[in-house]
């Protein structure tokens, strides 16, 4: 994964047709990649800082505070349902979102610890309802003196429970098969059960268990026993989360666990200084993960739409070049198809002249004839262009390129009174490609340079070659012609420019996405000295080695 | 059939081109070739009267900036188009340029040559159109919903385009078309094109 995200953040800077291909394949195998996400992205180094400094603030306010936690202070009855409402409500969007999680990824482990959510979500109703002094002032739902007390130490046994449970699950292979919908019901309905049956155990058993508290704010020794008990399976719960820490969501799980240890070892006689502070730690308990949840959730928003449009966008050029190409074909075979339709009319009226001129007609014939194995040598070349040894790549020296097509179009230069000049950069620039394919576009481009400077008197074509950045290769062909027309710039790769007098030209098209093929871009501007700039960029062959590279 | 009226000739394509001057040689009309439109502007002070055949789409100048540049420089000299296939836009731009006529691919040398004689004999006639008045006599005879597909078809649009645009489907387009040839004996686009630009209709 990590791999992927490097490439992809590398080409961010290129722009460039294939880089961009690159990087949607990258977001995508991101996307379709079930295990991505919160139980399998690994921290970054920023992340792992932020988590770290909250454990730290953690452990010293409640280090700082432990001395004073004794202290009274005034009771405030409203306290514990406002705090148990925030936990629900905050509770119950974490273990709906972690729901959410497990039913992309069916990892059990995610499933248990919504599970622990949900419970925390739904425990704190009745701990809220059977405190003392908040809704009535022995509590209500029959409430005995010990009910809140126990909810309490349940509700914080059972959460490090949950966390224990998916820290064994979490790197297990092992998914949830069958219907998510129905392995969530079951959950929610059994954490309901267990949460109920808490209820009846504390307030139909309430005689039965253990004292805690002789009266409302008097406790006995046996209640630092049972949170006691609770810390060090909170305190377990921590140290297996740091043994097996992994993920994004390990990490501030473990703020989690440090700050449930926090208020266990803190939580002290009710509306004392420790009582607040303990109360205030399960509200972070709570918040910490929907946090990181909802970041994460919006984070995966935004690189889907992105990805979408950049799919989109991609799929518009694709189109874009399959109706050029097909332009620029059919362009091609029309030519001699049209030639054969007006020669082939022209003979029948040879024919038709008394006497019948069966010299013309020949001729005209003759000229059917070749016409005719031009339009099928059109597909000849096409399908020896496109075929399966397009695949093969090959390092290839771009200035011996260059100089060898520049000796192919020695006549053509020769013949329009055309001057060729070089600018090859001293070191052998390496690239990996077809030969045939490159030297086509070549070819292609001096042709029509040749053709642009036709009506100029000065007539000098320049190809070059200069590495950008040690990164990539810059092929340069430039004419002394009359430029491009800037409203045709946008629309010349587009539109099958021109056809040539002699041998087939593949037209801008076809160039452009033979370079796109090879990773790189094809661009056409207007030169300084007006004529017109085509510029082939091409990535180095790295395996080949570049010799400048490290020069 | 011999006359002494020059035809120009500008296609860049070698085979096509020696085929035209070969076919129009054979009919006895002096040719004069050009590869570009450049090259027969080049000479515009001392073009030879007659006509001008001309490939739209070539490298360098196309045929309609051609027919443009030779009306700016005060030319009469009647034009003939060849238009791709299909390209309806480009044909009623080529005729509303001043076009004489507009030729479709694939040309056949029947074609050519009706259209160069008619060229040839019509230019004094301008752009060869009807009476404005026997053009708007033939145009009231139409219905309203005629009218508008007329008006759509006349200014370029595509059957599918017009259909549309007017929210009938493409047979429907078809039939009134089929009807309009028949109420104004229109031969074609070209005629529908034509009876446009006679009436003077804003468009």
């Amino acid at each position: 994964m990590s791999e992927v995200t490097k490439r992809a953040n590398s080409d961010l800077s290129i722009g460039a047709p294939a880089g961009r291909e690159q990087r949607t394949r990258a977001f995508v195998d991101e996307l379709d990649d079930p295990n991505m996400g919160l139980l399998h992205l690994a921290p970054t180094r920023r992340q792992t800082r932020a988590a770290h400094g909250a454990a730290a603030a953690l452990l010293v306010i409640v280090a700082s505070l432990a001395p004073f936690a004794a202290t009274p202070l005034p009771r405030f009855a409203a306290f514990i349902p406002l705090l148990n409402a925030m936990i629900l409500v905050t509770d119950l969007i974490t273990a709906i979102l972690l729901f959410v999680q497990f039913s992309i990824s069916r990892s059990p482990a995610l499933l248990v610890l919504a599970s622990g959510y949900l419970f925390t979500s739904l425990i704190v109703i009745p701990h809220a309802l059977t405190f003392p002094g908040a809704f009535s002032p022995t509590g209500l739902l029959g409430a005995g003196v010990q009910t809140t007390a126990w909810i309490y130490i349940l509700w914080h046994l059972g959460f490090p429970a949950a966390l224990m449970i998916y820290v064994l699950l979490k790197d297990r292979d092992y998914i949830v098969r069958g219907s998510i919908q129905s392995a969530i019901s079951w959950c929610v309905a059994i954490i309901s059960s267990l949460v109920l049956g808490i209820l009846w155990i504390t307030t139909v058993g309430d005689p039965f268990l253990p004292r805690i508290f002789l009266s409302a704010s008097q406790l006995t020794p046996s209640s630092s026993s049972a949170t006691m008990f609770d810390l060090a399976v909170s305190a377990i719960a921590l140290a297996a989360l740091w043994i097996r820490r992994r993920s994004v969501l390990d990490l501030w799980l473990m703020v989690v666990a440090c700050a449930l240890v926090g208020e266990l070892a803190i939580t002290i006689v009710r509306f004392s200084l420790g009582f607040y502070v303990s109360r205030m730690l399960s509200l972070t308990t709570s918040t910490v993960v929907l946090i990181i949840l909802l970041a994460e959730t919006a984070g995966l928003y935004t690189r889907l739409a992105r990805t979408n449009m950049m799919l989109r966008r991609e799929r518009d050029n694709k189109l874009m070049n399959v109706e050029a190409v097909v332009a620029s074909i059919s362009h091609e075979v029309k030519q001699p198809l049209g030639t054969i339709v007006m020669t082939g009319s022209s003979a029948l009226r040879f024919m038709g002249h008394t006497p019948p001129d069966h010299e013309k007609a020949r001729s005209a014939l003759n000229k059917i004839v070749s016409e005719g194995r031009r339009a099928s040598q059109v597909f000849d070349n096409i399908r020896q262009l496109f075929s399966r040894s397009d695949l093969e790549r090959v390092p290839i020296d771009a200035n011996a390129l260059i100089l060898g097509v520049l000796d192919i179009a020695h006549g053509d230069l020769k013949e329009h009174r055309v001057t060729a000049r070089t600018e090859l950069m001293a070191e052998s620039p390496v690239v990996a490609g077809h030969p045939g394919q490159l030297q086509e576009v070549l070819l292609n481009l001096i042709r029509n340079a040749i053709e642009a400077m036709d009506g100029t008197t000065v007539r000098v074509l320049t190809l070059g070659t200069e590495s950008r950045d040690q990164e990539e290769l810059v092929v340069s062909v430039i004419d002394t012609g009359p430029g491009i027309d800037p409203e045709k710039l946008d629309r010349i790769f587009e539109a099958f420019v021109t056809t040539k007098p002699r041998g087939m030209g593949l037209g801008l098209a076809i160039c452009r996405m033979i370079i796109e093929r090879h990773g790189g871009q094809l661009l056409a501007s207007s030169g300084g000295n007006g004529g017109a700039l085509f510029q082939i960029i091409l990535p180095f062959d790295r395996k080949a080695g570049f010799l400048s590279a490290r020069a | 059939m011999a006359t002494n009226s020059v035809v120009h000739v500008v296609e860049d394509d070698q085979p096509m081109r020696e085929s035209v001057v070969e076919l129009l040689e054979d009919a006895g009309y002096a040719v004069h070739a050009y590869t570009r439109a450049e090259e027969l502007l080049a000479r515009s002070t001392a073009i030879d009267p007659g006509c001008v055949v001309s490939d739209v789409r070539m490298p360098g100048m196309d045929g309609l900036t051609l027919l443009r540049r030779l009306r700016a420089s005060g030319s009469e000299l009647p034009l003939i188009l060849i238009t791709a296939h299909g390209d309806v836009a480009m044909a009623v731009r080529a005729m509303r340029a001043g076009a004489v006529d507009f030729l479709e691919k694939p040309l056949d040398a029947y074609a050519l040559l009706a259209a160069i004689k008619t060229a040839l004999r019509d230019h004094t006639a301008g752009l060869g159109i009807d009476h404005p008045e026997t053009a708007r006599r033939l145009l009231q005879t139409l219905t309203a919903r005629e009218y508008e597909v007329f008006q759509h078809l006349a200014a370029g649009t595509s059957n599918k385009e017009t259909a549309a645009q007017l929210g009938m489907t493409v047979q429907t387009v078809e039939s009134h078309r089929a009807h309009i040839l028949q109420k104004t004996g229109a031969k074609g686009l070209r005629g529908l094109v034509r009876l446009w630009l006679s009436a003077n209709l804003p468009p």
